[in-house]
C-alpha cells in the first residue's frame, strides 16, 4: 500500500485526536515498519488495518467508522495534493470515470509496482452510476468514504447503496449512487 | 513514558522515515538517471536511423524528381501531392500552383470523359490503369502523354495515394498520324490512278469506237486498192488500241482491289467454246488448225466465274495465235489431279470438295527460254524485249490472266520450249453442280457409227474423244478421202455400215465423190457432213449443193456435234442454236398479282424505255415474280400511294422525265418517313456501270444496283435476297412446249456475229429463242426506228439533252436485247451528247442507224 495513505492516516490521527494517540496506536499495533512511514514508500497493507484496529481500541470507535471517515479525509487531502486530477474533470460522473483510466494510469507511472483496487465506473442512466471496486485488501469502506468525499467535493447530494459481492482473498463491493 | 522519551521516539521515527524517504529518492535518481541513458540511447539510434532514413529518402525524392517521366502523386480524391521537376517543366506549372489542386486542373478537354471515367474506376478499385491521354500546360496548349496510374498501398495493403507515371507521346502521335496521312495520300494516290486509268480508258474508248465505226464505214464504200488497205490498217490498229485499253482498265481494277470473282452456276463447255467463236476468225486466218478438246470426263454444270475464265482463256488463245504461225493451237480441259490443290477456305464439310480442273492452251509457236517464261506474269515485262516491237501489246494480258487466277485460288504456268511451242496453263478449283454427271448427247446417238474423214490430227483426236464408244457405237478416221475409198473398196461391208460422215472441207475431192458414188450404188445413202472453217462456210449453198447435210466450223463444239449427228439421223431439229443455248435454270411462272400484293412480294418496276420494260417483264416472269410496271417516276409514286404494303421491293430506272430514280426514292422515303413505314427495297437498274455506282446509290438511300443488261441471275439473285417473301409464291413453269417453237436455221444462227446480236439475253428472258422472243426483238427494232428518226430531227437542231436520253434508251434496250454493238454505239452517243462533242454526235447518229441496219440484217433470218 503507498506510503501516502499511511502518511495521511497517521496526520488525521494526529489531527483529530494527538500526537500522543499517533504513538499509541503504533506502539500497540506494533507494525514491522516501526511506524516512520514517508509518502513516497510503500508499505504491507496489514499495517494499516493493525494501525485501524489500535485506534479502534484506543478511541472506542468502531473501525469500519474510522475507515469511512479516513475515506473522506483522504479524498480532502487527494484534492490538495494532486490537483492535476481535478482540473479537468467538472462532475463526479466525470472523476468517477477516470480514476481507472486517468489516475490510476498516471499512478502506475510513478509507482509501477503499485497494487491499485480495480474501480469500474458505468453510469446507470442520467442519474444513477455503479462503481464496483475489486481488491485483495478488504478496503470497500475505505472506497465508500472516498466516494463520498468526491460527492461532496462536487456538491453532489445522493443516496450510496452498497453490495458486498465477495469477501476474504478477493474483495468485491458495488456501489450504486443514485444523484437524482 | 515521560515526554522527553515521547519526543526522542517521535524523532526517531521521523528520522527513519527521512531516510527511508532518502534511500528511495536516491533509488528512484538512480532509475531515473539509467533510464535517462537508456533515452538518450534510444534517442542516439533513433535519430541515426531518421539520418539513414532522410537520406534514403532524399535519394529517392532525387530520383523521382530527377526522373525525365512527369511523375504525380495525389491523394485518393485525386488532390495533388506532389509532382516532380519533369511535370514542372513540361507543363509549365509551378509546384505550389498545383500541390493541394485537383489533378483535373492539367486535364484538356479533348480527352473524352470516359477516359477519365474509366481510369478512375480502374485505379479506385486498386488496379493500375495504362493509357494516352491529352494533358493541359499552364499555357493552354495541350499535348499527348502516355500514362500509368497506380494506386500506393501500406505495409497492410490499404490504398493511400495514386501515382501517375506519364511520358510525352507527342513526337510519337505526330509520327503516327504523319504515317497515317501519308497512308491516306497513298491510298488516296493509287485511288485517283485507278479513277483516273478507268476514266481515261472510257475517255479513249468513246473517240475510239468513233475511228472504228467511220472505219468500218469507209471500209463499206468503194474505194481503191491501196485506201482499202490503209482503211484496213485503221480498223486493226484501232482494235488493237482498244484491247490494250480493256487490259489497263482491267489492271487498274485489280490495283485498286476493285475486280471481284464471282461464283455462279455456268457451263464449262459454254465458256470454253465461246472463246472458240471468238478467236476461229484470227486462227483462220493464219492457216492454224484451232482446236477445243473438253473430253467426255467433266461435268458440264460447274460453280465458277464464267467471265474470268473466258477471259483468261481469251487472253492465253489470243497470245498463242499471235505467237504461232504455223500448226495448231489447242484449247483443252481435263483433271488436274495430278496436282491437287484444296482452296485456301470453304465450307469443305457443307459440300463436297471442289475438282481441281486445268485449263490448257498449247501451240506449236516461237516458244520461250526457261528466263523469258520466269518473266512471263509480271506486268509490263513481255517474253523479251524485242516481243512488244515484234507482236505489239502492253505485257499486261498474263500478269492480268495470274491475278485473276490468284483471285480465283487458281494457279497459273507455262511450259515451253523455244521454237517447239509453249503450253500456258491454270488450274483453278471449281465444285460441281450436283450431282455431277459426265457429259452425254441430250439425244441419243449410242447406236449409230461415225466415219471422219480429212481431219487434221488435233480435231482428229478431239473427234475420237467426244465420239468414244458408249456415245456412238463405233467411229473410224481417215487422213484423206482416197484411203476411205481404198478402204470402202476393199472391205464394203465394214464401212457402208457408217451411218455419217463427217467430211473436212480438205477432203472434199474426186476421191470423195467417187466414194459416195460407190456408197449410193451399193445401196446405202448415209448423211454427210462437212466440217470447215468460217471462211468456207459463206459457201454453204456450195456445200449443200455438194450433198452436205450440214456444216460444223472449227473449233468444232461438242454439243453441236452430237446434236447435229443426231439431227442427220432426224432424231432432232435443226435448231442449234435455240438449243444449245436453251436455259437449264429451273424456270418459274409468277403467281397472279393479288397473291402478290396480299403477300407484299410486287416488284414495282419504274422504266419509262418499252423495251426495257418487255425485257423486265419477261425476267420477272422466268423468275416467277408478279410485277407492277409503271411507265415514269410519277406513274411508281401513283402505284406505290395505292398500296405501298403490296411491294417487295422497286426496281427503278435512274433516267426517267419528270421524277427520276433518285426523286423517286427521295420521295418514298419521305412517306416512309412521314408514314412511319417499313423501309422498301430499292434497286438501281441502269445502263450507267461505273466505278463507285454502289457508293451513289447508297448515298441515295437506295440499297442496290443492277446493271444493264440484266443478267437473269444477277435479277433472281436480287429477288431472292429482298423479296424472300415471293420465293414460296412461285410455281414452277414446263419450258419444253416453248422450246420448240423456235425461228431460225442452222446456217443463219452461225453465222450470227454476237458482238452484233447474240441470242443469249432473249433466251435467258423467254426460256428459249421462242415467238416471245420474237416478238421483243421486233418492238425493239420498231421503237428503235421511231428514235432514229427522232434524232435525225434532233442532231441538226442541236437538241443535245434529247439525244442523251434516246441514246440512253436505246443503249440500254440494245444491250438488254443482247445487241452489243449497237449499245456500245449508243453509249458512246450518249457520252458524246453529254459532253456536247457536235462533231462526234453527228458522226454517231449516222453510226447508230448503221449499226441499227446491221442488227436487222443479222437478225432478219431469226424474225422471218
Amino acid at each position: 500500500m503507498l506510503g501516502v495513505v499511511f502518511t495521511e492516516f497517521m496526520d488525521m490521527v494526529e489531527d483529530r485526536f494527538s500526537a500522543d494517540m499517533v504513538d499509541d496506536i503504533i506502539d500497540d499495533a506494533a507494525v514491522s515498519s516501526g511506524g516512520a512511514y514517508t509518502a513516497v514508500g510503500r508499505y504491507d497493507h496489514k499495517e494499516m488495518v493493525a494501525l485501524v484496529a489500535a485506534l479502534s481500541r484506543h478511541s472506542g470507535l468502531a473501525v469500519d467508522d474510522l475507515i469511512h471517515a479516513f475515506g473522506h479525509h483522504l479524498f480532502g487531502r487527494f484534492v490538495e495534493r494532486y490537483p492535476v486530477f481535478f482540473s479537468e474533470v467538472h462532475s463526479p460522473v466525470d472523476f468517477l470515470m477516470s480514476v481507472e483510466t486517468h489516475i490510476h494510469t498516471e499512478v502506475r507511472k510513478l509507482y509501477p509496482d503499485a497494487e491499485l483496487p480495480s474501480i469500474k465506473s458505468q453510469p446507470i442512466g442520467a442519474t444513477q452510476i455503479e462503481v464496483e471496486y475489486a481488491s485483495v485488501r478488504p478496503f470497500g469502506i475505505l472506497a465508500q468514504g472516498l466516494i463520498e468525499g468526491a460527492m461532496r467535493h462536487f456538491e453532489t447530494p445522493c443516496r450510496i447503496h452498497r453490495e458486498i459481492l465477495e469477501t476474504g482473498a478477493k474483495n468485491r463491493v458495488r456501489f450504486v449512487i443514485d444523484m437524482s | 513514558m515521560s515526554d522527553i522519551e515521547r519526543y526522542k521516539k517521535r524523532l526517531n521515527r521521523e528520522r527513519q522515515a527521512r531516510l527511508e524517504a532518502e534511500r528511495l529518492l536516491e533509488e528512484k535518481s538512480r532509475m531515473l538517471y539509467e533510464a535517462n541513458e537508456a533515452l538518450k540511447h534510444t534517442l542516439d539510434d533513433l535519430e541515426r536511423r531518421v539520418a539513414d532514413r532522410t537520406m534514403e529518402l532524399a535519394r529517392f525524392s532525387y530520383i523521382v524528381d530527377q526522373s525525365p517521366a512527369t511523375i504525380i502523386i495525389t491523394d485518393l480524391d485525386g488532390v495533388v501531392e506532389y509532382v516532380n521537376t519533369a511535370f514542372c517543366e513540361r507543363t509549365g506549372y509551378r509546384r505550389g500552383q498545383v500541390v493541394g489542386q485537383h489533378s483535373r486542373l492539367f486535364r484538356a478537354r479533348n480527352t473524352t470523359p470516359d477516359t477519365y471515367r474509366e481510369l478512375w474506376t480502374t485505379v479506385s478499385s486498386g488496379q493500375t490503369w495504362r493509357g494516352e491521354f491529352l494533358t493541359e500546360t499552364v499555357s493552354g496548349d495541350q499535348f499527348w502523354e502516355s500514362a500509368v496510374i497506380s494506386p500506393i498501398r501500406t505495409s497492410d495493403g490499404t490504398i493511400v495515394n495514386y501515382v501517375a507515371i506519364k511520358e510525352d507521346i507527342t513526337e510519337r502521335k505526330a509520327f503516327e498520324r504523319d504515317l497515317r496521312l501519308a497512308k491516306e495520300e497513298a491510298e488516296q494516290a493509287a485511288k485517283a490512278k485507278a479513277v483516273f486509268l478507268a476514266t481515261m480508258s472510257h475517255e479513249i474508248r468513246t473517240p475510239m469506237n468513233g475511228v472504228l465505226s467511220m472505219a468500218n464505214l469507209l471500209s463499206q464504200s468503194v474505194l481503191p486498192d491501196d485506201e482499202t488497205s490503209l482503211v484496213s490498217v485503221i480498223q486493226q490498229s484501232a482494235t488493237a488500241l482498244l484491247t490494250i485499253i480493256d487490259d489497263i482498265l482491267d489492271f487498274s481494277k485489280i490495283e485498286a482491289g476493285r475486280l471481284s470473282i464471282e461464283t455462279i452456276e455456268m457451263s464449262l463447255s459454254e465458256t470454253v467454246e465461246s472463246v472458240g467463236d471468238l478467236l476461229c476468225l484470227r486462227a483462220e486466218e493464219k492457216g492454224l488448225e484451232f482446236v477445243i478438246d473438253l473430253g467426255t470426263a467433266i461435268p458440264d454444270r460447274v460453280h465458277g466465274d464464267p467471265t474470268r475464265i473466258r477471259q483468261i482463256l481469251y487472253n492465253l488463245t489470243s497470245n498463242a495465235i499471235k505467237f504461232t504461225d504455223t500448226g495448231s493451237v489447242k484449247i483443252a480441259v481435263c483433271d488436274a489431279t495430278g496436282s491437287p490443290q484444296p482452296p485456301p477456305d470453304g465450307d469443305a464439310a457443307a459440300s463436297p470438295p471442289p475438282r481441281l480442273l486445268r485449263f490448257s492452251v498449247a501451240d506449236t509457236g516461237i516458244g520461250l527460254t526457261p528466263d523469258q517464261a520466269s518473266r512471263l506474269f509480271r506486268p509490263f515485262l513481255q517474253g523479251d524485249g524485242s516481243t512488244a516491237r515484234k507482236y505489239g501489246g502492253t505485257g499486261l494480258g498474263l500478269s492480268i490472266c495470274k491475278a485473276l487466277c490468284d483471285l480465283m485460288h487458281g494457279h497459273i504456268a507455262v511450259d515451253s520450249e523455244p521454237e517447239r511451242g509453249s503450253t500456258f496453263w491454270f488450274d483453278i478449283p471449281l465444285h460441281m453442280v450436283p450431282p455431277p454427271v459426265p457429259p452425254t448427247p441430250e439425244i441419243d446417238i449410242s447406236d449409230i457409227a461415225v466415219v471422219a474423214i480429212g481431219h487434221a490430227p488435233s480435231t482428229m483426236k478431239t473427234l475420237s474423244a467426244y465420239l468414244r464408244p458408249g456415245i456412238v457405237k463405233d467411229f473410224r478416221c481417215f487422213t484423206t478421202a482416197g484411203e476411205a475409198l481404198e478402204t470402202v473398196w476393199s472391205s464394203p461391208s465394214e464401212t457402208i455400215k457408217a451411218d455419217v460422215f463427217l467430211i473436212s472441207a480438205d477432203a472434199v475431192d474426186a476421191d470423195l465423190e467417187r466414194m459416195k458414188q460407190f456408197l449410193v450404188e451399193m445401196g446405202h445413202s448415209p448423211a454427210f457432213i462437212l466440217t470447215s472453217s468460217r471462211a468456207f462456210i459463206s459457201s454453204l449453198r456450195e456445200a449443200s449443193r455438194l450433198g452436205f447435210l450440214s456444216v460444223l466450223s472449227y473449233p468444232i463444239r461438242r454439243c453441236r456435234l452430237w446434236h447435229v449427228i443426231a439431227a442427220a439421223m432426224n432424231r432432232g431439229e435443226w435448231e442449234p442454236r435455240a438449243r444449245l443455248t436453251a436455259d437449264r435454270r429451273p424456270s418459274y411462272c409468277p403467281p397472279s398479282i393479288d397473291d402478290a400484293h396480299a403477300a407484299g412480294a410486287t416488284v414495282l418496276v419504274a422504266e419509262d424505255n418499252r423495251t426495257n420494260q418487255i425485257v423486265m417483264q419477261r425476267l420477272l416472269e422466268r423468275v416467277g415474280f408478279a410485277h407492277d410496271m409503271a411507265e415514269n417516276g410519277r406513274d411508281a409514286l401513283r402505284l406505290y400511294d395505292a398500296g405501298p404494303d403490296r411491294y417487295g421491293v422497286l426496281l427503278t430506272d435512274f433516267h426517267m422525265p419528270d421524277v427520276d430514280g433518285f426523286a423517286l426514292t427521295r420521295q418514298v422515303r419521305a412517306r416512309e418517313g412521314v408514314q412511319g413505314r417499313a423501309r422498301l427495297p430499292i434497286v438501281a437498274v441502269t445502263a450507267d456501270a461505273f466505278v463507285g455506282m454502289e457508293e451513289r446509290c447508297l448515298l441515295a438511300d437506295m440499297d442496290g444496283y443492277i446493271s444493264k443488261p440484266i443478267d437473269l441471275d444477277t435479277l433472281a439473285r436480287t429477288l431472292e435476297r429482298w423479296v424472300p417473301q415471293g420465293l414460296g409464291l412461285r410455281r414452277t413453269a414446263e419450258l419444253n412446249g416453248d422450246m420448240t417453237a423456235t425461228a431460225g436455221a442452222p446456217a443463219s444462227a452461225d453465222r450470227l456475229d454476237p458482238e452484233v446480236f447474240s441470242p443469249t439475253r432473249l433466251t435467258e428472258a423467254c426460256g428459249s429463242f421462242n415467238d416471245a422472243a420474237c416478238r421483243v426483238l421486233r418492238s425493239f427494232l420498231a421503237r428503235t426506228d421511231d428514235l432514229l428518226t427522232d434524232l435525225e430531227a434532233a442532231a441538226p437542231a442541236d437538241r443535245l439533252d434529247d439525244i442523251a436520253a434516246m441514246a440512253h434508251s436505246i443503249k440500254g434496250s440494245a444491250r438488254n436485247i443482247g445487241a452489243e454493238r449497237l449499245g456500245q454505239v449508243a453509249a458512246d452517243l450518249q457520252t458524246a451528247a453529254e459532253q456536247a462533242d457536235r462533231d462526234m454526235v453527228e458522226i454517231l447518229v449516222e453510226g447508230l442507224i448503221i449499226s441499227t441496219d446491221e442488227l436487222k440484217a443479222a437478225v432478219a433470218p431469226l424474225l422471218a
